[in-house]
């Protein structure tokens, strides 16, 4: 449903991303894996509009969407949850969800993905009048996933949604992301938590200093020696 | 409290609420957009002369013609984005300031010269057949257009912030005041956010500038004047709450009142930037800011 091809991405003069190409089909998991600074977070800024390409394609649900304006991708279904978590904190939990629903496709079914939200997660319900600048780190990402869930994505892109979080909330997230794959979202999630991320995703890529350097299905990936030797340190 | 002091005070109160109804279209553009329009002033400059000379040559009283001043004001600003300020919304944050600073004043230079070409540099005034109507309440006196002021900027808050806190538009404007990458990827079209904030911004330049042609005297050059009450206002206050934006608005105008009551007129335009170095050295998130700004 989603198809990168031949991506690439520069920040001026410096460029980052070499052609990269990735697919995301229906229904799936798929993780894209690498050391910092590979290039991961700039590719999905790119996908997302928030960044030129300057060469390349990308595809969503068989339509070009490549340079085109963040918020007609968002409205296309196809939802990104940054790395820096992207919530409002000088608005309320319930202001940031109602937010969350408000690309055109959305906004009719606020109320019913609401509750939908609420019951993925109980917490936000309970404080849903409290400022998000208030919320601890895993609550934070709670929201901000729940967020994204209020514009009723068919595919979800989590940037490291792990990130600094304490291994008891990280796994909380995972089976978070599980339910969600459940409910027919599809998803592509970026990580340093190679070992959780290759158990819970279908596919994955490997991406090394901006170039695609490794695939598969995630069980062999789990088996391959370099990746064992450069993400697992077995 | 002998009664002089509370005339002073009171005074002080009305001008300061035109202070801060000043302050309110700068604190938005400037905390939504990061754009810092210097212009501001020359803006409430052009409302007030439009009020003028619909008075003048219409007949049109400023309470009526206020709002057509806004929807005037509103749509320059949408030209003011589309010409200019639409570049630099592109630029990163800190270069969006300082390209923001120059062209506006630039901006300031070409319309003041537009304006004394036009209506020439002589000081007008409106004057209505209530302009010096007031409530006498013992030895105090309150002038009734200076009130309107008052009451004006109070709607104007409420407006505003029920607009900022009960719309869908609204609250995309909080969210890209705050972040407008996360706004963007929550499906905002941060453009038309932009766009709408800015006219908004201007148009409260134009409200402004009709309670200054009908409670002040204007000519050509009043502009930046008004741009530096509004600033000094916009860092007292803070970002991010409009009725705090109002409330600075008052102090600045009661302390220029007791000043200048107490050490002399003169030193009125000083307690101001004295103000604004306290703040800014003190708590420079201004009174009534968040700390995030």
């Amino acid at each position: 449903m989603l198809k990168v091809e031949n991506l690439e991405v520069a920040y001026g003069q410096i460029q980052v991303v070499w052609g990269v190409s990735l697919t995301v089909p229906k229904d799936s998991i798929v993780a894209l894996i690498g050391p910092n600074g590979a290039g991961k977070s700039t590719t999905l800024m790119s996908i997302m509009g928030l960044l030129a390409a300057k060469e390349g394609r990308v595809t969503f649900l068989e339509e070009a969407i490549t340079n085109k304006a963040t918020h007609e991708i968002v409205n296309s279904g196809l939802i990104l949850v940054p790395e820096w978590r992207g919530t409002f904190s000088t608005l309320t939990v319930l202001e940031n969800l109602e937010l969350g629903a408000y690309p055109p496709r959305a906004r009719p079914h606020r109320d019913e993905t609401l509750h939908e939200v609420f019951e993925i997660f109980p917490r936000l319900k309970e404080r849903q009048a409290q400022f998000a600048g208030t919320l601890s780190g895993g609550e934070r990402q709670m929201l901000a996933i729940g967020r994204s869930l209020m514009a009723r994505p068919e595919l979800l892109i989590l940037d490291e949604p792990s990130l600094g979080l304490a291994p008891l909330i990280v796994e909380q997230i995972f089976e978070v992301i599980q339910q969600i794959s459940e409910r027919g979202v599809s998803i592509l999630i970026v990580e340093q938590n190679v070992q959780l991320t290759l158990e819970t995703a279908h596919y994955g890529y490997i991406i090394e200093t901006g170039r695609i350097v490794n695939e598969g299905a995630c069980q062999d990936l789990l088996q391959d020696d370099r990746v064992q030797e450069a993400y697992l340190s077995l | 409290m002998d009664t002089t002091i509370i005339q002073v005070i009171l005074s002080g109160i009305l001008v300061g609420a035109v202070y801060g109804l000043a302050a309110l279209g700068l604190s938005l553009a400037f905390g939504v957009l990061k754009v810092l329009n210097v212009a501001h002033g020359a803006l409430i400059m052009l409302g007030a002369y439009a009020t003028f000379y619909m008075f003048t040559l219409l007949a049109i009283d400023p309470y009526v013609s206020m709002g057509i001043v806004f929807i005037l004001l509103a749509f320059f600003g949408l030209l003011l984005y589309a010409l200019v300020f639409r570049h630099v919304i592109r630029l990163d944050e800190e270069n969006r300031i300082k390209n923001s600073l120059l062209i506006g004043f630039g901006l300031i230079l070409i319309l003041q010269t537009i304006a004394v070409r036009a209506f020439s540099a002589d000081e007008r005034s409106v004057i209505t057949s209530y302009a010096s109507a007031a409530w006498t309440i013992g030895d105090i006196r309150v002038p009734l257009i200076r009130l309107s002021g008052l009451v004006l900027a109070i709607i104007a808050v409420i407006i505003l912030e029920r607009f900022l806190t009960r719309t869908y538009l609204g609250k995309a404007l909080r969210a890209t005041s705050e972040d407008w990458a996360t706004a963007a990827l929550t499906g905002i079209d941060i453009r038309r956010v932009y766009f709408i904030a800015f006219a908004i911004a201007t148009g409260l330049a134009g409200i402004t500038g009709v309670m200054i042609a009908t409670g002040f005297s204007i000519n050509p050059n009043i502009g930046l004047s008004w741009t530096l009450k509004a600033l000094i206002v916009v860092v007292l206050a803070g970002l991010g709450s409009m009725r705090g934006t109002l409330l600075g608005g008052l102090i600045l105008g009661v302390a220029e009142a007791l000043s200048a009551y107490y050490f002399g007129g003169e030193y009125r335009e000083i307690v101001g930037l004295i103000l604004f170095l306290i703040i800014l050295s003190v708590r420079p998130q201004g009174l009534f800011g968040e700390k995030h700004v």
